[in-house]
């Protein structure tokens, strides 16, 4: 596959048409950039030249990531879940009448980051997945573990709300049939419930309806309910672009200023996304929390800093191209958008695994073409994205209360054509609304639901393995290091917020 | 997520803070008791802890989450004026609140009788309305959006969303 022969209509057209779909579906709450990618690939099928159909796949998987961050930033929806850290500091600059800044900076970050995840790719390939093909269920059970603790730490206010959050994610994530024995848990004899609950509609509805609720409740007659907006934001369609083009500018000189902290993170994200089971929500979440211990104001994150859109941005499209690492070396998919990638490339006769390398050099090397280029092609699709949601800005609050109702409810019903899921959406928006009241973070309890499964399914295949003692999980070297870490994070945090109560009290 | 809360909720006051740790209790107290009723089928290695064990763990660290959260918040409401602890009633306007819970409510009853496109319009006007928004551009924006969600699930996703059963 030569580079030159990429640039053919015949491969560009379904190429940017699959990533304007792809910015479509992610930026959609409710519709997650797993789902563009299944969606894609029987339309993929359909396409005359293979390497379209490749571009077609690979520009949909990259594009819906950053997607995504437009409603987490403009909404505080998380198009999927590799999103949620996005709700933090994008929305934040959003409230601020920074909506297309926080966006632009996303927008780059993520095709930068998508740059150095494909570049880890290339280069680190091998060394990565010889080393994540060294972990066990026990490895596994203390990764998942980890993320969760992140989670929990980082997302702000008290560290024990955080853990009381996740753990209340992981015990819905017990709801349905045991995966180990099939019995039946928490189902109340209801047959919906036997799959368990769909992260989808809990998502939509811890940050979606509670957000709705949290402006019902505040609502006051009478006074003028249009989102915060600046003056650029609000110009004629003549002044449109060329406002724009000063804030890409600014948006450019940012992430140079931020430069450290996007390439810890893109290189954080990568690492993670390489490990199997780990997709970007985990790296978003990981780089978020790097960046926050890292920064010297690590209280102001959380109300709109640009280093808290930096870090989750450009890790979590840096742990698309991580996710392949061990994907197309070993054929373990990283996520659940590669393992969806994998299946399309064995029907195009593309066998992952070692001697892929060896044999098929010029389908490996068009394939990382092809990954490089979409990172470039991200930024006028992305934008054109960036345009489309930000009109939300400039509309009144009451319309846009309404509009967001309406889509998360057909985000919620169309999963699976169910008004149960509808209920799970309005029920998990109550509770994200008491506990915002409570000061309690939502995120940790979307990764609870999330990794729940995974993490017991591990801990559980693990005392089977060594015939029910604990030992292993804190004598083999990599659990002790996953444990040493989620250790040393409590600890610091902890004294982190101690100081923090300290320099409070003082008067 | 958290700062955004700083600034666009009031503190928390102690009944919000008792109310949160009661709640916890029922959950974990439900979940307890049901989790007794969780029965393994087929065979079962002795090594596996078995399907109870995870959820009866984390059940009985959200009550213990929730015990602390009781105590606490009790001991605060007992050591504080009545008028502070009504703070929460106060701070939340419940007739909007009560309008949208509602409408949502009614929304999702109705979707199966009368469609989508007739209950979404209907519920848009009726919410943009009661929110302050004038009946005209209410109903152009409700029927306009209906519209739009309807070609983009059902003619690009091919997602169906329910036409209702009267029709």
């Amino acid at each position: 596959m030569e580079l030159l022969d990429l640039f053919s209509w015949s491969i560009l057209i379904p190429w940017i048409l699959g990533m304007l779909f792809g910015v479509f579906v992610g930026a959609t709450p409710g519709l997650t950039a797993t789902m563009a990618v299944a969606l894609i690939v029987p339309f993929s099928y359909h396409l005359a030249d293979t390497r379209a159909s490749l571009a077609l796949i690979i520009g949909v998987s990259f594009t819906a990531i950053f997607a995504g961050d437009i409603p987490a930033t403009l909404l505080r929806i998380p198009g999927t879940p590799a999103s949620a850290a996005a709700t933090l500091d994008g929305h934040a600059m959003a409230k601020k009448g920074k909506g297309t800044l926080a966006l632009l900076i996303d927008l780059f970050c993520s095709s930068l980051g998508g740059i150095v995840g494909v570049a880890m790719l290339v280069f680190l390939a091998p060394q990565l997945a010889r080393f994540a093909l060294k972990f066990s269920s026990y490895e596994y059970f203390w990764l998942g573990t980890l993320g969760l603790g992140i989670s929990s730490m980082v997302s702000g206010g008290a560290i024990a709300l955080g853990w009381v959050s996740a753990i209340l994610g992981l015990t819905l994530s017990m709801v349905g049939m045991d995966i180990v024995s099939g019995a039946q848990r928490f189902t109340f004899g209801s047959t919906e419930l036997m799959n368990g609950i769909e992260f989808i509609p809990v998502m939509i509805g811890l940050f979606g309806i509670s957000e709705v609720l949290r402006l019902l409740s505040e609502w006051q007659p009478g006074v003028e309910e249009r989102q915060p907006s600046k003056p650029s934001e609000t110009a004629s369609p003549g002044s449109f672009f060329r406002n724009d083009f000063r804030e890409m500018f600014r948006a450019l000189n940012i992430i140079w200023k931020k430069k450290w902290n996007f390439l810890r993170s893109s290189l954080t994200g990568s690492l993670i996304g390489a490990l199997p089971g780990a997709g970007a929500d985990i790296a978003a979440w990981g780089a978020y929390g790097a960046a926050r211990k890292f920064s010297k104001k690590t209280e102001s994150f959380g109300t709109g800093v640009e280093d808290g859109v930096v870090a989750p941005t450009s890790a979590n499209n840096a742990a698309v191209g991580g996710a392949w690492i061990p994907a197309l070396v070993f054929g373990i998919p990283g996520d659940a958008v590669t393992a969806i990638v994998l299946g399309a490339f064995l029907v195009y006769d593309i066998r992952p695994g070692p001697m892929l390398f060896e044999q098929d050099q010029g389908q490996v090397q068009g394939l990382f073409w092809i990954a490089l280029i979409t990172q470039f092609f991200l930024i006028p699709c992305g934008y054109l994205g960036v345009k489309f949601f930000g009109w939300i800005l400039r509309a009144r609050k009451a319309l846009v209360i309404g509009a967001v109702i309406l889509f998360s409810i057909v985000g919620a019903y169309s999963l699976r054509n169910s008004l149960f899921d509808v209920w799970v959406m309005l029920i998990f928006g109550v509770i994200g609304r008491f506990m915002e009241i409570r000061k309690a973070p939502l995120a940790p309890m979307i990764l609870g639901l999330i990794l729940g499964p995974m993490i017991e399914e591990n801990l559980r295949t693990g005392l089977i393995k060594s015939s029910g003692s604990w030992a292993p999980f804190f004598q083999r070297p990599i659990s002790l290091f996953f444990v040493l870490i989620l250790g040393l994070t409590l600890v610091a945090t902890g004294i982190s917020k101690i100081r923090q109560l300290n320099a409070k009290s003082k008067p | 997520m958290q700062s955004d809360l700083d600034k666009s909720t009031p503190s928390v006051t102690p009944v919000t803070g008792l109310l949160f740790g009661l709640a916890l209790l029922v959950v974990a107290g439900v979940g307890l008791l049901m989790s007794s009723k969780i029965q393994s089928i087929g065979f079962q290695d002795p090594s596996d802890p078995g399907p109870v064990f995870f959820p009866r763990t984390l059940l009985s660290f959200l009550g213990f989450g929730g015990i602390f959260e009781t105590i606490r918040h009790t001991w605060r409401w007992m050591n504080q004026s009545q008028s502070q602890a009504n703070n929460d009633a106060l701070a939340m306007n419940m007739k909007y609140l009560m309008v949208g819970m509602g409408g949502i409510s009614a929304l999702i009853l109705a979707l199966p009788y009368f469609g989508f496109p007739l209950c979404a319009s209907l519920f848009l006007v009726g919410l943009s309305t009661s929110l302050g928004i004038q009946w005209k551009p209410a109903v152009i924006f409700s029927l306009m959006m209906t519209a739009v969600i309807w070609v983009i699930f059902v003619w690009g996703l091919q997602a169906p969303l329910p036409l209702g059963s009267v029709w």
